[in-house]
């Protein structure tokens, strides 16, 4: 992988910001890491993403910063092969039905920060992975009735069982969803999965 | 100036009839706005340069199965719809037949009970444009029950077992919901990326659309399609 964009915010909550995920992913992937933040990430353009060899999605609150004209810039980006990979807060899009459908799941709820054991299932993108237990926000999700996608980890919350990482091609593209990694030492713990997904991407 | 359209049916022996008399009917209610520029069977090697020549792309029955979500033609229609274009599906939604486009559109076709007598009801509360003027209306047809995508923002126009808020006293209309209180959602619309989808699954054949309502239903459809309403 050469060169990937990350997308999200700078200037907010710690645990929400794409700080640590900026300084950690360029380290775990290999590759150059371009930023589109809160001041730029509204206006991006297919033109402008379309040779990124992956974009990490990030942003703090999609659902209330992000815009028609970026949403279709990432839904045109996949159909043409892209690779988009969903990260934490990124996968909370509030009403933005076109990214919950290429990330076949809808946020639903989440708990109060704390540990959570990252289980992985058999799924071949989680080979080599081990448990992963690190403080974070357990986030829950209903996922999509007409997409399958592939679990690759699972957090277990109260009795039940949720789906923390999947990945899935959708039409020519490629998408990977961690409901985890709110600071780089998180990212970091994942790295094992997020190296998998990346060469999964290049393919 | 009016639209360009693009229809596109199975012209299967049997399945779904589209000559002698629904082709006929469509093009007939559609017509105040769409000059149909291609009428045709034929669609799965449509480039998006040959979409982007219509204003909308307009399938009744069309053979979508067989095809998969990495197909060119599934990318390219889905595309043109994030990009601006505007596309509609009558009675079988068919797209249902690959993920991503039952996702986009709205659902899939699951099953239909025997052909009957059916009263369609504007879904309340609902000030769209598409309802103006619409009443409910009574047709024979062919009902079909669709498995629903959950993620949409859409706007539900149409429903067989929903008499303003009270569930129908007819078996047959409430033969899905069961009593259940969940509607029966048979038309809707959605604005996605740039783009505007419209499903309506009244239109089993050109009896049907000799229905007045149904008629001004579906004519002020291709009208929102067109953003002239």
């Amino acid at each position: 992988m050469k060169k990937a964009l990350l997308i999200g915010d700078k200037n907010c909550a710690a645990y929400k910001s794409i700080n640590g995920a900026a300084e950690v992913l360029p380290q775990i992937f290999s590759c150059e890491m371009d930023i589109a933040d809160e001041t730029t990430y509204g206006t991006l353009t297919y033109e402008d993403i379309k040779d990124y060899d992956m974009i990490v999605f990030k942003p703090a609150d999609w659902g209330k910063t992000g815009t028609t004209e970026a949403t279709v810039a990432l839904f045109t980006y996949i159909l043409h092969g892209g690779n988009i990979l969903a990260l934490n807060t990124g996968l909370n899009v509030g009403n933005c039905q076109e990214l919950k459908l290429l990330f076949t799941s809808r946020f639903k709820a989440e708990a109060p920060y704390t540990e959570v054991d990252f289980i992985p299932t058999n799924a071949e993108l989680a080979a080599g992975v081990e448990t992963v237990t690190v403080r974070d926000i357990p986030m829950m999700f209903n996922m999509d009735i007409f997409k399958q996608t592939n679990i690759l980890m699972n957090i277990k919350f109260g009795n039940t069982t949720y789906p923390a990482a999947w990945a899935h091609p959708w039409s020519k593209g490629k998408v990977a969803c961690l409901a985890a990694g709110l600071n780089g030492e998180n990212l970091k713990a994942f790295e094992a999965l997020l190296k998998n997904i990346g060469s999964w991407f290049m393919a | 100036m009016k639209k360009k359209a693009f229809l596109c049916s199975s012209f299967a022996p049997g399945f779904h009839p589209f000559e002698g008399g629904t082709k006929e009917e469509i093009t007939s209610i559609l017509g105040e706005t769409y000059d149909f520029v291609t009428i045709t069977d034929q669609f799965k090697e449509m480039t998006l340069e040959d979409m982007r020549q219509y204003d909308c792309l307009m399938f009744y029955s069309a053979p979508f199965w067989g095809m998969k979500g990495d197909s060119d033609f599934v990318a390219n229609l889905l595309e043109y719809i994030a990009t601006g274009g505007s596309f509609m599906i009558m009675h079988i939604i068919s797209t249902g037949a690959i993920p991503e486009t039952a996702q986009v559109v709205g659902g899939g076709f699951r099953m239909h009970p025997p052909f009957n007598k059916y009263k369609f009801y504007p879904e309340p509360p609902c000030e769209h444009p598409i309802l103006e003027g619409i009443e409910p209306f009574e047709i024979y047809d062919e009902m079909h029950q669709v498995y629903l995508e959950q993620s949409l923002n859409k706007t539900v126009l149409l429903c067989i077992n929903n008499d303003n808020g009270r569930p129908h006293d007819a078996k047959h209309q409430d033969i899905y919901a069961k009593n259940s209180g969940n509607g029966v959602e048979l038309a809707w619309c959605n604005e996605f990326g740039k783009g505007r989808i419209v499903y309506a699954c009244p239109g089993h054949n050109a009896e049907s659309y000799r229905n007045p309502m149904l008629r001004k239903f579906l004519a002020n459809c291709g009208k929102w399609l067109a953003r002239e309403i």
